[in-house]
């Protein structure tokens, strides 16, 4: 009697842990991304073997994002984080402190610092006076603005899966591979789309719209800010009012969490269009994944620069 | 459940840290009819960080911590300065002022430093959903050093604020004592905002105060309410943003709203006493 409900419980625990195992294979991949654009990179991927949250709605100016509840608990209960890296996101750090996970701190194990094999701009070349403005130490962090950037930043992703869930390596190549030559089929598009763009100049609200500008060949030298983190002022908008007028530029772009109020008052005076561009995925209508958020941003470079 | 503690744990003792010094010195605050003196002196404190910045140190330097200071005690001078027996000017006109100044100085040395309002924002909003162990030890060891230093003085700081005609007449030297309050004030104020923003710390300096002082008149039975008040507020704030995921600072602040309107509905009651 004894020795059967000993075998009894014995068998029990097994289908338990079986069980157990098997769920653990089945229960997606929970990663918790910074921003909407590496969410959606990260979700290209892993499909329906990942489950992804981002922490930065779109609408907000990602410098200055403040946590809830629910992201702290989110990063608290996630396998991988993916994140900027460089020194954009402020409060990520924090972030991953309150969690209590000091395994996605820079640099350790299950975090993804997806600037990494990038090739920044703005690389400072001289040491830094904090009078140049809110400058980013280790050049521009803005890199999601190119889609050759998303290409490595795939290729970064898909390392990280396949080292913390070894069994998928296959799924998640075959969808790189799918998400590669979707991407170069668009870029080609792009780029033909906006041909007629290089060369071109632009002037934008804050330097971060760099990376676009690099991909289709536009020069973007001048800003709206006359320092990074500092709004307009008087004397710089005179500046810019001749400086539009000399160089010929027609064409002043703002993100949607800046006031539009400056790049209109600069556009009524020398005749230059101010467009608002997306900085991130599902910040406007129609960019709800990467390939319509690039999609946006070109057509909307490619109207106004003709 | 479980993840609840876990999450809000230390944004929880924050707030009971900042309402224990806070409803007391909100007591004051009130009797001295100086609301807004906090937001002034954070200012202040502002200032002087932006200027370390120019001077080409970081936000969380010790240098950047000394400017503040300073710039604080400047401020608690000013303050201590222009209190006279008969008042020209309000004295709420000259935190207003200074306020404003000093938010505009600001703005100026910004401009000039070309830091841009990144760090000082960060200094003037703070997220205490994301406050770590050391900075509540901080807080927990500044804010008791400066609670036994006015409890050991008690006689007089409540005396200036709640009688000033009566310390005068007994030749306190009432510029010597508003002056150790405003310094020590701006130290907490200061410290406070760093890491819960301004609309929080003001929140658990009024509200508490002005609860208190609708129901109880003795100093220590305001205290008590004070104390319950924003021990209420904090616990029902910490739920409102963990259950409706709504960002933490500002849930409290609205409790403190609610609750105040309610204590408000039952004073207004019990004033109609049987007539109800």
């Amino acid at each position: 009697m004894f020795n059967k409900l000993k075998r009894l419980s014995l068998l029990m625990v097994f289908f338990i842990s079986a069980a157990r195992l098997l769920y653990a294979a089945a229960a997606p991949l929970k990663v918790v991304a910074t921003q909407t654009l590496y969410a959606d990179i990260v979700r290209q991927i892993g499909k329906e073997k990942v489950e992804v949250k981002s922490v930065a709605s779109p609408k907000f100016n990602v410098h200055f994002i403040q946590p809830k509840p629910s992201d702290v608990r989110n990063v608290a209960h996630a396998d991988l984080v993916v994140y900027t890296g460089l020194d954009l996101e402020e409060w990520w750090g924090p972030l991953v402190e309150a969690a209590g996970r000091p395994e996605f701190f820079p640099g350790r194990e299950k975090s993804v610092d997806l600037s990494r094999g990038i090739r920044l701009l703005k690389v400072p070349d001289h040491p830094l006076s904090r009078a140049e403005g809110d400058i980013h130490l280790f050049g521009n962090p803005h890199y999601v603005m190119n889609p050759e950037n998303a290409k490595i930043m795939a290729e970064t992703i898909l390392e990280k899966l396949k080292e913390v869930d070894l069994p998928n390596t296959s799924y998640y190549e075959e969808n790189e591979r799918a998400f590669i030559s979707r991407l170069d089929a668009k870029m080609a598009q792009w780029k033909e789309l906006c041909s007629h763009c290089a060369g071109q100049e632009i002037v934008a609200y804050h330097d971060e719209v760099v990376y676009l500008a690099d991909f289709l060949g536009i020069k973007n030298e001048q800003f709206l800010e006359p320092k990074p983190g500092i709004p307009p002022t008087p004397k710089h908008m005179e500046f810019l009012e001749k400086y539009l007028k000399e160089n010929n530029v027609h064409v002043i772009t703002t993100p949607t969490y800046f006031p539009k109020s400056s790049a209109d008052v600069l556009a009524a005076k020398t005749g230059a269009k101010a467009v608002t561009l997306a900085m991130n995925v599902g910040e406007l209508p129609g960019t709800e994944d990467i390939f319509g958020f690039f999609d946006y941003d070109v057509k909307t470079l490619s109207e106004v620069l003709k | 459940m479980n993840e609840f503690f876990h999450i809000m744990t230390l944004p929880f003792l924050a707030c009971l840290i900042l309402a224990g010094i806070h409803a007391y010195l909100g007591l004051h605050v009130i009797d001295r009819q100086v609301i807004f003196v906090d937001l002034a002196l954070a200012q202040i404190a502002a200032l002087g960080a932006s200027l370390s910045l120019v001077f080409g140190h970081s936000m969380d330097s010790v240098h950047s911590y000394w400017m503040s200071l300073g710039f604080t005690i400047v401020g608690a001078a000013v303050f201590s300065l222009t209190r006279f027996k008969k008042q020209q000017i309000s004295q709420e006109a000259i935190i207003g002022i200074t306020y404003a100044v000093s938010a505009a100085a600001l703005v100026l040395v910004l401009s000039r430093s070309g830091e841009g309002d990144e760090h000082i924002r960060q200094a003037l909003v703070g997220n205490i959903l994301l406050v770590g162990w050391p900075e509540v030890l901080k807080i927990l060891v500044i804010y008791s050093v400066i609670g036994l230093f006015h409890f050991a003085y008690r006689k007089n700081f409540l005396l200036i604020s709640q009688n000033p005609d009566e310390a005068y007449r007994k030749g306190l030297n009432i510029r010597f004592w508003d002056f150790l309050f405003y310094v020590s004030f701006g130290v907490v104020v200061t410290s406070s905002v760093r890491i819960a923003g301004v609309l929080l710390v003001f929140s658990f300096l009024v509200v508490p105060a002005a609860a208190a002082t609708l129901f109880a008149h003795r100093v220590k039975t305001r205290l008590i309410f004070g104390w319950a008040t924003g021990f209420l507020a904090s616990v029902i704030g910490m739920a409102v943003s963990y259950y409706l995921d709504l960002p933490t600072g500002a849930s409290v602040v609205c409790v403190f709203g609610a609750i105040l309107i309610l204590l408000g509905l039952v004073k207004r009651i019990d004033n109609q006493g049987l007539r109800w």
